[in-house]
Order: C-alpha cells, then sequence, then structure tokens
C-alpha cells in the first residue's frame, strides 16, 4: 500500500453537478481498490493561466492509499476523461499535510464582499447625486440606476452560480 | 525567514509561495531569498508543482 495525493482541476462548467462528478471518482477509485482517507474540495478558483479555454477551475484533492500497480489504469481512465482540465498524482510518505487546505473559499468570500461594498457605496453616492440632479434632469439619472439594478442583478446570479 | 517551518513549504501554500518568486513569476534564488539550502531545494520543488496546477504563474506574460 502506497499513499497518493491526486490533485484534479475539473472543468468550471461541471462545478455545478460536482457531487455527480466526486461519485463518478469515487467510484473509479473504489474499483481500482484506493482507498479515499480525505477529500478537500477547494472549489472555484481562478487559474494563474489559461487551460484550455479556461481561466477557472474546480479544484479537488483526493488523500487515497493503494495499490501502485493500479495507479497506471488510473492515470489513463483521468487522461482520457474531458471533464478533468489538469490532473497531478504525488506519492506521501504520510498524510501529515491532510488538513493542508487551499485557502480558496476565504478568498472567493472576501472578493463578494469588495465587490457588494463596492456597488453599495455606488448605490449611496447615486442616491446622494439623485435629489440634486432629478430637478435640473429627470430622465438621466433613473436611466444611470435601472443600468446598475442589471449590473446588480449580474452580481447577484454570478455570486449564486459561484 | 530564518524561522521557516519546513512543514509550511508545501505547493498549496500559495501565500508563502508567493513571497519566493519574483514580479516576472522566476524562484528568487537562494542567495537572495536567505533560506537554508534545504529549504530552498524544497521551496523550488512547491513552486514548480504549483505552476503545473496553475496556482502561481510560469511567467507575468501568459497569453
Amino acid at each position: 500500500m502506497q499513499n497518493y495525493e491526486i490533485a484534479l482541476i475539473v472543468n468550471p462548467d461541471m462545478s455545478s453537478d460536482i457531487e455527480g462528478f466526486k461519485k463518478e471518482f469515487e467510484g473509479l477509485l473504489s474499483s481500482l481498490d484506493f482507498n479515499v482517507v480525505n477529500v478537500n474540495d477547494a472549489g472555484r478558483r481562478q487559474l494563474a493561466y489559461t487551460i484550455e479555454d479556461h481561466n477557472k477551475g474546480h479544484y479537488i484533492f483526493y488523500f487515497v492509499e493503494g495499490n501502485p500497480e493500479n495507479l497506471s489504469e488510473l492515470e489513463s481512465k483521468v487522461k482520457f476523461n474531458e471533464v478533468i482540465i489538469r490532473h497531478l498524482v504525488l506519492k506521501l510518505k504520510n498524510f501529515s499535510d491532510i488538513e493542508f487546505n487551499l485557502a480558496v473559499k476565504s478568498e472567493t468570500t472576501t472578493e463578494k464582499v469588495t465587490k457588494k461594498s463596492s456597488t453599495e457605496s455606488m448605490k449611496t453616492e447615486v442616491k446622494n447625486e439623485d435629489p440634486d440632479q432629478k430637478d435640473t434632469k429627470a430622465d438621466a439619472p433613473e436611466l444611470d440606476t435601472s443600468d446598475e439594478d442589471e449590473s446588480k442583478v449580474e452580481n447577484q446570479e454570478k455570486e449564486k452560480d459561484e | 525567514m530564518s524561522n521557516l517551518d519546513s512543514k509550511f513549504i508545501n505547493y498549496k501554500n500559495v501565500e508563502m509561495l508567493g513571497k519566493y518568486i519574483t514580479e516576472t513569476g522566476k524562484i528568487v534564488p537562494g542567495r537572495v531569498s536567505g533560506v537554508t539550502s534545504s529549504q530552498q531545494r524544497k521551496i523550488t520543488k512547491a513552486i514548480k508543482i504549483a505552476r503545473y496546477m496553475a496556482l502561481i504563474p510560469y511567467t507575468d506574460s501568459h497569453k
């Protein structure tokens, strides 16, 4: 038996059905007698460079123990799975860094917070400007606010997706 | 830098590895980073793995 860490970048379009992918992949692992010790789903993350025209990827890390003889078969299966855009198998001496999680979720939440705060500050600015402008130009500020509302909705949708 | 804990040298520790790459993405040489040679080897390895997994860039001019 040998310890491995399997790092996968999954197509971000699969993020909505990531549980289905995980089940499928864990089925593949168990069929090759790999015992899953821990799974770390780090979520969607911005890639440092584009891979196959993807700017984002869904990172999943599996900590498994299994027979080295089955590894080549696993690698070939992973290689021809088009949902997985990049993979890496590392041999581990032990699972000492098993809790070493990629700090992704906290980063994305801070991003969201900054986005929200920026939109909120925009709102307040518009509100401050509104009373003065409505007296002079009634139409223009309304158009501005409607545009902003749309952008807010888009942001919310993006957040939901994420 | 001298109190760097070897346990934290991991390719997933992007924040820490960021201190050992230049703005252009190059690995900071050991004579400049000031860490022990053993730690420098581990950092270098971790950076190369992190690059492959698109956690940190190879260069600042990725197309």
